[in-house]
C-alpha cells in the first residue's frame, strides 16, 4: 500500500510518525508542570487555612491568662469565636481538599466545652481545658500542613518559612503563653515551689532550643531565597529573637533562679505579651512571604508551561516549512522528468530539460537531457541517411551502446550491400519478386514454390524449394506421429489410471485385511492367555480334588474308628445289663431272707406271748425284727424296680448304639463314594489341563501362523503400494506425454500442405 | 533391470526388528500414554509401525525416534500421528451377533420393564460404544434398538461412540462405508438404513434416522482424561480390551462398571472377561452369552 502513495504522502507519513513522540513528550512536560502547579496551589490553600488558626492560637491563651469573667476574657473569647466562625466558613470550602472536618469539629467542640464549663471550673480544670484547645489548634495546624503538601515543600526557602510557620512558631507561642501564665501566677504569689521551678526550667530549655531553631531556619530561608523577597523578614526575626530572649532572661533570672521574687505580674506579662506579639508578627510576615513564594512558583511554572508550548509550536512550524521545501525540491523535478519522459515515450523529441540542482533528482534530469540529446542526434543522422546522404558516420557511445552499434551495423551493411544504385535496384527487384513468392511460407503455407531464375536469386529459390519439400515431409511425419502418440498415450493413460485406482483399492483392502489379521493375532493371544489362566484354574481344581479325597479318606478312617468304639461301648453296656440281672437275683435272695425273717419274727412273738410276762421283752424284740424284715422287703422292691428301669435303658442304649453303628456304616459308604467322585474329578481335571494345554499349543501355533500371514500381508501391501505409486507416476508421465504431443500437433497444424502429399514433389533443380 | 534391482534391495533391506532396550522404552512409554500393550507378542507389529513413521521422517534408529517423540518440540504432534498407526480399527456391523440378540431380547426389555414410570426425559436408554473405531458398533446398536422398543412406544435412545483415534472418529461421524465394510449387516437393516452415497460409486451412507441417535467423541479409555458422561444403561466394549495390558484391562473394566447405571448391562466380547471382576457388577449368562449387570 505504501508503494502506491505519492512521495509527498510518504514524507508526510514520515513527518507524522516523528511528530507522535514529540507530542507525547510535550504532553508529559505539560503534565509534569501541571502536577507542580497543583502541588503549590494546594500549599496555598494550607496557608489560607492557617490564618484564622493563628488568630485562635493568639486569642485562646489570652483568654486563659485573663481572669474568668473579666473584660479581657470576654474580649478574647469573642475574638476566638470570630476566628472559629471564620474557620468554619473556610472549612466548608476546603474540607474535601484538606480533610480537616473531623479535627476541626473536635476543636470546635472543645472550645464550646471550655466556654460552658469555665465559669464553674477551678483554676486547674480551667488550665487543662485551655491546654486541650491549644493542643487541638496545634494539631489542626500540623494536620493542614500534612494534607496541603506544605510539609513536602520542595524549595529550600519556602520549606524553612513553612517549617517556622507550621511547627516552630506555634510551638514557641504555646510555650511562651504557658510560661507566661505560670510565671504570672508565681509572681502574684511571690513564691516558687520546687515543682514549679523544674517545670519552668524545662519550658525555658524548650523555648531556647525552639528560638535557636527558628533563627537558624529563617537564616537558611533568607540565604537561599534567590528573589530576595524574604529580606523584610530579617527585621521581624531579629525583633522576635530579641523580645523572646528578653522574656527568657526575665523568667530565668527573676523567677526561676531568683533568690526572691520581686517582679510584678504586670511587668512580667508585658514582657511576655511583647514576645508573643513579636512571634505573631513574624508569623504574619512569614505567611505573607510564603504566599508570595508560592504564587511566584506557580507563576514560574505557568510561564514555563507557556514557553514550552510556544517553543514546541515554533519548532514544529519550522520543521513543517522545512519538510514542505524538501518535498517540493523532490517532487517538482520528478514531475518535470515524468512529463518529459511521457512526451519522449510518444516520440516527441522537441522537449528540453536541464538540471536545476546537483542532487539525485538533478542527476536524473541531466541523464534525461542526455538521452534526449542522443536521440536527437541519432534522429538527425537517420534523417540524413533518409535524404540519401550515406557519408554520415555513426560511432557508438560506448561498448554497451546497443542502439548505436545496431545503427552503425545497419549503416555499414547498407553501404557494403549497395555497391551501386543500378546493381542495388536490380537485386532489389529480384529479391522483391522472390519475397513475393515465398512470403506465404511465413504464414505456414507450404504449397508455394519459388521460380528459379538465372540471376542471383536463382540459387536461393532452388535451395528454398528444396527446403520446402523437406519441410513438407517433416511436417507430415510430425502430424502422423503425434496423432499416433496421442491415441496410444490416451489408451495407456486410461489403463494406468484404472491400474492405479485398482491397486489403491487393493491396497486399502489389504490394509483392512491386515487389521483383521492383526486383531486375530491379538485375539489368539488373548485365547492363549485365557488358556494359561484356565490351566491354572484346572490345576487348582485338581489340587483341591486331591485335598478333598485325602480329607474324605481321613473321614472314613475316623468313622471306622467311631464304629469300633461304639461297638465296644455297646458290649460294655450289655455286660452292665447282665450284671444288673445278677443284682436282681441277689435281691431276690435278700427278699426271701426277709420273708423268712418275718416268719421267724411271727413265730417268736407267738412264743413270747406264750411265755407270758417273762416273754414280754422278747415280744418287743420280735416285733422290731419283723419291722426290719418289712423294711428290707420294701427296699428290695425298690431295688428291683430300679434294676428293671436300668435294664430297659441299657436295652434302649444298645439299640441306639446299633442305630449309630448302622449310620456310621452308611456314612462311610457315602464318604467312600465322595472319595471316588473326587478321584474322578482329579482325573477329569488332568484331562482338562491336557486339553487346555493343547488349546494353548494350538493358539501359539495359530499366533505364529497369523504373524507369518501378517508379515506376508505387509510385503504384499508394500508391493501393492509400489504398484499403485508406480502406476500413478506412469499415469502422470503419460498425461505429460499426451500434452506434449498435443502441443507438438498444435504447433504444426498451422502448416498448410498440398493435397497430393508432399511426396510427389521433386527437387526442381 | 530396475525392477530386479528394486526387489533385491527390498529383500536385502530386511528390516531390523525392535530389540531391547529400545523395545522396553517404547512399550513402557506407550503403556503410560494410552494403556495399549506392546509386549513381546506385538513387538513385530510395533517395529513395523514405528519404521513406517521413521522412514517418512528419515530417522534411522528406534532410539532416536523415541527421543524425538519424547523430548522434541514437535514430539506431541508426532505422537498423534504414531498412535493412529498403532491402533487396529477392525470392526464390523453386528460383529458378535449373539450379543445383539441378547441386547434386543433381554437387556433392553429388562431395562424398559424396570423403568415403567416413564418420566419426561427418562424415556430414553443411554448406550455407549466404548472403543467404537469407525462406528459400525454404535450404528448397529442404533439399528437394533427399535426391535426392543416396539412399535407405538415412546422409548428413545442416545448412543455415544468413543475412540482414541481421530481418524477413525472422522470416518464414524461421516457414516460412509464401502461395500466390503458392510459385511455382517443383515439384509433387512441394509435395505432400511443405508443409501448409496452421492458421487461415490460403491459407497453407502448411514441414513439420518439412525445417525440422529448417535454421537461420537474422542476418549482415551485407559487415560486419566476427565470426560463427563452420564451413567449408561448399556455399554458395548468388544474386542477393545484385548489390546491392553492386564492392569489396564482391570482399570478399564472397573471404569466401565462404574459408568453403568444401576441395573445397566455391560457387553464384552466372549473370553474378554476372563480374570476380570468388580464388586458392583454381577456376571449374567443369557443364551450362552456372558454379560455383566450393575447391581441395583
Amino acid at each position: 500500500m505504501i508503494r502506491n502513495l505519492k512521495i509527498w504522502q510518504k514524507l508526510a507519513l514520515l513527518a507524522f510518525a516523528f511528530s507522535i513522540p514529540i507530542a507525547v513528550l510535550l504532553y508529559l512536560l505539560v503534565a509534569e508542570k501541571n502536577i507542580a502547579i497543583n502541588f503549590a496551589e494546594k500549599e496555598k490553600m494550607g496557608t489560607v487555612y492557617h490564618r484564622p488558626l493563628r488568630k485562635l492560637l493568639e486569642a485562646v491563651p489570652q483568654h486563659a491568662r485573663a481572669a474568668a469573667g473579666s473584660e479581657g476574657a470576654s474580649d478574647s473569647a469573642s475574638r476566638a469565636d470570630a476566628a472559629i466562625r471564620e474557620l468554619e466558613g473556610l472549612d466548608q470550602q476546603l474540607r474535601s481538599e484538606l480533610k480537616t472536618d473531623e479535627k476541626f469539629n473536635a476543636l470546635k467542640d472543645k472550645w464550646l466545652e471550655l466556654k460552658s464549663k469555665e465559669a464553674s471550673a477551678g483554676p486547674d480544670v480551667r488550665r487543662q481545658l485551655h491546654a486541650d484547645v491549644v493542643a487541638g489548634i496545634r494539631g489542626l495546624i500540623a494536620h493542614v500542613g500534612d494534607t496541603s503538601n506544605l510539609i513536602l515543600d520542595p524549595d529550600l526557602d519556602s520549606y524553612y518559612v513553612m517549617d517556622a510557620e507550621l511547627i516552630k512558631l506555634p510551638e514557641s507561642q504555646d510555650l511562651i503563653a504557658q510560661t507566661l501564665q505560670y510565671g504570672k501566677e508565681i509572681t502574684a504569689r511571690k513564691a516558687l515551689t520546687p515543682e514549679e521551678k523544674t517545670q519552668l526550667i524545662v519550658w525555658l530549655g524548650l523555648l531556647r532550643s525552639n528560638l535557636d531553631a527558628v533563627k537558624a531556619g529563617m537564616k537558611l530561608a533568607i540565604d537561599n531565597n534567590a528573589s530576595g523577597s524574604l529580606k523584610p523578614l530579617e527585621g521581624q526575626v531579629q525583633n522576635y529573637a530579641a523580645t523572646t530572649a528578653a522574656f527568657l532572661d526575665l523568667t530565668d533570672q527573676r523567677i526561676a533562679n531568683a533568690p526572691t521574687i520581686d517582679l510584678t505580674p504586670e511587668e512580667y506579662e508585658a514582657a511576655g505579651v511583647k514576645a508573643l506579639s513579636a512571634s505573631f508578627g513574624l508569623w504574619d510576615e512569614g505567611t505573607q512571604s510564603l504566599d508570595g513564594l508560592l504564587q511566584a512558583r506557580i507563576d514560574g511554572f505557568n510561564s514555563r508551561k507557556f514557553n514550552t508550548f510556544i517553543g514546541v509550536a515554533g519548532i514544529g512550524l519550522v520543521t513543517l516549512l522545512l519538510a514542505w521545501f524538501i518535498v517540493r525540491s523532490i517532487t517538482r523535478p520528478l514531475a518535470e522528468v515524468v512529463s518529459v519522459a511521457n512526451r519522449l515515450a510518444k516520440g516527441d523529441l522537441s522537449v528540453e530539460i536541464s538540471a536545476t540542482s546537483t542532487d539525485e533528482t538533478g542527476q536524473l534530469m541531466k541523464s534525461t537531457g542526455d538521452v534526449i540529446a542522443y536521440l536527437k542526434e541519432t534522429a538527425s543522422v537517420a534523417d540524413q541517411i533518409a535524404a540519401g546522404n550515406l557519408s554520415v558516420r555513426v560511432e557508438p557511445k560506448s561498448a554497451d551502446d546497443r542502439f548505436g552499434t545496431s545503427f552503425k551495423n545497419m549503416l555499414d551493411s547498407t553501404l557494403s550491400l549497395v555497391q551501386s544504385r543500378d546493381e542495388r535496384d536490380e537485386l532489389q527487384k529480384g529479391f522483391m519478386t522472390l519475397l513475393g513468392e515465398i512470403s506465404d511460407v511465413a504464414n505456414g503455407d507450404l504449397t508455394v514454390e519459388a521460380e528459379v531464375r538465372a540471376d542471383a536469386t536463382g540459387a536461393i529459390a532452388d535451395s528454398f524449394n528444396f527446403m520446402i519439400v523437406q519441410l513438407r515431409e517433416i511436417i507430415n511425419n510430425v502430424k502422423e506421429t503425434t496423432q499416433q502418440v496421442s491415441t496410444s498415450a490416451t489408451e495407456i493413460q486410461t489403463t494406468t489410471e484404472t491400474l492405479a485406482s485398482g491397486s489403491e483399492e487393493q491396497s486399502e483392502q489389504i490394509t483392512e485385511t491386515s487389521s483383521a489379521i492383526e486383531e486375530m493375532a491379538v485375539s489368539i493371544q488373548q485365547v492363549s492367555e485365557n488358556a494359561v489362566l484356565s490351566a491354572t484354574v484346572a490345576d487348582q481344581a485338581r489340587t483341591n480334588a486331591k485335598q478333598g479325597a485325602t480329607a474324605v479318606q481321613n473321614n472314613i478312617n475316623a468313622m471306622q474308628r467311631i464304629r469300633e468304639q461304639v461297638q465296644e461301648t455297646a458290649k460294655r453296656i450289655k455286660r452292665l445289663g447282665e450284671r444288673s440281672q445278677e443284682i436282681g437275683e441277689i435281691v431276690q435272695l435278700i427278699d426271701d431272707l426277709a420273708d423268712r425273717t418275718s416268719m421267724l419274727a411271727l413265730n417268736a412273738s407267738i412264743q413270747a406271748a406264750m411265755a407270758g410276762e417273762a416273754g414280754r421283752g422278747f415280744a418287743v424284740v420280735a416285733e422290731e425284727v419283723e419291722r426290719l424284715a418289712d423294711r428290707s422287703t420294701n427296699a428290695t422292691k425298690q431295688i428291683s424296680s430300679l434294676i428293671k428301669s436300668i435294664q430297659s435303658e441299657t436295652n434302649e442304649a444298645v439299640a441306639a448304639m446299633e442305630d449309630t453303628t448302622r449310620e456310621v456304616v452308611e456314612g462311610s459308604g457315602l464318604a467312600n463314594e465322595a472319595g471316588q467322585a473326587l478321584t474322578e474329578i482329579e482325573g477329569v481335571s488332568d484331562r482338562l489341563a491336557e486339553l487346555i494345554q493343547s488349546i494353548s499349543q494350538a493358539s501359539k501355533q495359530q499366533a505364529r501362523g497369523s504373524e507369518a500371514l501378517a508379515k506376508s500381508m505387509s510385503v504384499i501391501s508394500g508391493v501393492t503400494q509400489q504398484v499403485a505409486s508406480g502406476s500413478r507416476e506412469a499415469a502422470v508421465s503419460v498425461k505429460g506425454m499426451v500434452s506434449l504431443a498435443e502441443t507438438l500437433r498444435s504447433s504444426v497444424v498451422a502448416f498448410k500442405l498440398p493435397e497430393t502429399n508432399g511426396n510427389g514433389h521433386h527437387r526442381n533443380n | 533391470m530396475s525392477m530386479t534391482a528394486t526387489r533385491v534391495q527390498h529383500e536385502s533391506a530386511e528390516p531390523i526388528e525392535l530389540a531391547e532396550p529400545e523395545h522396553a522404552l517404547w512399550r513402557d512409554s506407550i503403556r503410560r500414554r494410552c494403556g495399549l500393550d506392546f509386549s513381546e507378542g506385538r513387538r513385530r507389529f510395533l517395529s513395523q509401525r514405528l519404521r513406517e513413521r521413521m522412514s517418512l521422517l528419515g530417522i534411522e534408529s528406534y532410539g532416536e525416534y523415541y527421543r524425538f517423540v519424547e523430548h522434541d518440540f514437535e514430539g506431541g504432534r508426532e505422537w498423534q500421528r504414531l498412535i493412529e498407526l498403532l491402533l487396529i480399527n477392525e470392526t464390523s456391523f453386528f460383529r458378535h451377533p449373539p450379543s445383539y440378540e441378547v441386547l434386543a431380547t433381554y437387556a433392553l426389555p429388562e431395562l424398559m420393564r424396570e423403568r415403567p414410570g416413564q418420566q419426561p426425559g427418562e424415556d430414553f436408554i443411554r448406550m455407549w460404544s466404548a472403543g467404537c473405531s469407525t462406528g459400525q458398533e454404535a450404528y448397529s446398536m442404533a439399528m437394533i434398538f427399535p426391535r426392543a422398543a416396539g412399535a407405538g412406544q415412546s422409548w428413545q435412545t442416545r448412543i455415544v461412540g468413543t475412540d482414541i483415534s481421530e481418524r477413525a472418529l472422522a470416518k464414524a461421524r461421516r457414516g460412509h462405508y464401502r461395500k466390503h465394510e458392510l459385511r455382517g449387516l443383515p439384509e433387512r437393516f441394509a435395505g432400511r438404513h443405508l443409501a448409496p452415497a452421492e458421487g461415490e460409486p460403491g459407497v453407502y451412507k448411514i441414513t439420518d434416522d439412525v445417525r440422529a441417535h448417535v454421537r461420537f467423541a474422542r476418549f482415551n479409555l485407559a487415560g486419566a482424561d476427565d470426560f463427563y458422561m452420564p451413567e449408561q444403561d448399556v455399554i458395548f466394549c468388544q474386542n477393545v480390551m484385548i489390546y491392553f495390558s492386564l492392569d489396564s484391562r482391570r482399570e478399564i473394566f472397573a471404569r466401565l462398571c462404574r459408568q453403568l447405571r444401576r441395573g445397566g448391562y455391560l457387553f464384552l466380547a466372549p473370553g474378554e472377561s476372563v480374570g476380570l471382576q468388580h464388586p458392583g457388577a454381577t456376571p449374567v449368562r443369557v443364551h450362552d452369552t456372558m454379560i455383566h449387570r450393575r447391581a441395583e
